[in-house]
Parts: C-alpha cells; sequence; structure tokens
C-alpha cells in the first residue's frame, strides 16, 4: 500500500514539473513580452505564444490538484503529525498555505481559460497578473511539497 | 467583456471572498475522518484514537457552493446592472486580498517555536 502511495505522490510530483514549465513560460511570456525576437534563451522564453499553453495548464492542474485531494489524507496522517511533534511550525504552515492557495487557483482557472481563449490587448493586463497569481500558488505547492518531501517522504 | 466571461470573474471573486473567512472560521461543508474513512456533514471533532479531522476539502466545498449561489444569482441580474462593475480588475484584486487575509490567519505558524 505504502508503494502506491509513493508512486502516485511521484506522478503528482511530476505532473507538477510539467505544470511549472507551461505556466512560467505562459506568466514570463504575457508579463514580459518580447517586442521583437531576437536569439537567446530570455528572449525565446519572453516570446513564447502564450495561447498555446492553456490548455494544458488547466488540464494539469486539475490533474495534479486531483492527484493532491487523492495523497492528502495520507500526508495528514503520516506527515503532518511528525512536523508537530518535532516542531516544524513553518513546512506545516507553508503547506497549509498551499492548500489554500491552490484551492483560489483553482475557482480562477474558468476566468483565467477564458481570457486566454479571448486573449487581446484589452485584457493582457488581467491575463499578466491572473497567470502570475496562479504561477505563484503553483510554484509555492511545488517548493513546499518538495520541502515535506525532504522532511519525511512517504515510506521514511 | 460577454456574459460567460462576466459569470466566470464573479464565481472566482465569490469563491475568494467565501474561503478566507470559510477557512478562519471552519465553515467546512463536511469533515473527512481519514482512519476510519469517514465523512460527516459539516464540522465535527476528531473520532478519537489520534485520528485527525480534515476540514479542508469541506473548505472547497462551502465555497464552491457559495460562488455557485452567487454566479446563479448574478446570471438573473440585468446587464445594466452589472457592466457599471470593474470584474476584470476584481477578478484578480480580490483572490489577492484574500491570500493577504488567509497569510494573515496563519502567521503564527510563522512565529511560534
Amino acid at each position: 500500500m505504502q508503494v502506491g502511495w509513493s508512486i502516485l505522490l511521484i506522478i503528482h510530483g511530476i505532473l507538477a514539473v510539467f505544470l511549472l514549465g507551461a505556466i512560467t513560460h505562459q506568466a514570463i511570456g504575457v508579463s514580459w513580452p518580447v517586442a521583437k525576437r531576437s536569439a537567446g534563451f530570455v528572449s525565446a522564453v519572453r516570446g513564447v505564444n502564450g495561447m498555446s499553453y492553456t490548455n494544458a495548464v488547466v488540464i494539469l492542474f486539475v490533474t495534479t490538484f486531483a492527484l493532491g485531494c487523492i495523497i492528502y489524507p495520507t500526508y495528514r496522517v503520516n506527515v503532518r503529525t511528525v512536523l508537530q511533534e518535532l516542531h516544524l511550525f513553518k513546512p506545516e504552515g507553508a503547506f497549509e498555505m498551499k492548500e489554500h492557495l491552490l484551492a483560489l487557483s483553482l475557482a480562477l482557472l474558468p476566468i483565467y481559460w477564458l481570457y486566454w481563449h479571448k486573449a487581446s490587448e484589452a485584457n493582457r493586463g488581467t491575463r499578466a497578473v491572473l497567470t502570475s497569481l496562479i504561477a505563484v500558488a503553483v510554484w509555492w505547492g511545488f517548493l513546499t511539497g518538495h520541502v515535506i518531501n525532504n522532511i519525511r517522504g512517504f515510506g521514511s | 467583456m460577454t456574459k460567460t466571461e462576466r459569470l466566470a470573474a464573479i464565481f472566482g471573486i465569490a469563491f475568494a471572498i467565501a474561503y478566507a473567512p470559510t477557512m478562519d472560521f471552519n465553515w467546512t461543508f463536511a469533515t473527512y475522518h481519514p482512519i476510519q474513512g469517514i465523512w460527516q456533514l459539516l464540522r465535527n471533532p476528531p473520532l478519537g484514537g489520534g485520528s485527525p479531522a480534515m476540514y479542508w476539502y469541506g473548505f472547497v466545498i462551502t465555497s464552491a457552493l457559495v460562488a455557485a449561489a452567487v454566479t446563479g444569482i448574478a446570471a438573473l441580474l440585468p446587464d445594466s446592472w452589472l457592466n457599471r462593475i470593474p470584474w476584470r480588475t476584481l477578478s484578480w484584486l480580490i483572490p489577492i486580498l484574500s491570500i493577504v487575509y488567509i497569510g494573515y490567519v496563519l502567521l503564527p505558524y510563522a512565529t511560534k517555536t
């Protein structure tokens, strides 16, 4: 059974990496667009077509979120109790924040998708803030999950 | 802004407004007891035997139900009323304010030793 949870956690982590890549590209592209495409890595990142990432971001977010919901009880029983016993309140609080940031981001996905679906110069500012907001939530979730897994990964 | 965009913005805004006090005051829709695998409606204490009670799923459900109800009511209101409100700005401003509220609620985690 423990192996099964570990496999789910690893899949959750891999999907989170894909999501991080997609949302980060999109957030940089819309917040810091390149005026004239030139050679180089930074220019290439800034010059991505954000619209092509939208469906992938939504699917990856929902899938990663759903997997997180499935493995969450295992964290609650086997990991959080240890954090409390060891007085590791900062990682515990960071995980609490992760839950809330990602729940809020989930509710923003419909408007995020609609704005990107009909992307225009008029809604570029809103798209930039919404995408960055979701990107920050995903980064927070990923880094917190990584730290928590370092403290007490499943099977440890 | 189309009606669909406006309603999607209202859903996100209403969810953010509902979520922060829901997690602060524990207005959970349901409680999950992971060791026993039991769901209970509304807020319930742990069942004992070292089993925790999980409320976060219930926070999401509470906020989603509130947001769906608000969005449903907004769909019935005339466009002339709703057009006066800057939904585009509110769609990111309210979630950011909600995050600040949640951060304040969770501040003790950063300070206690």
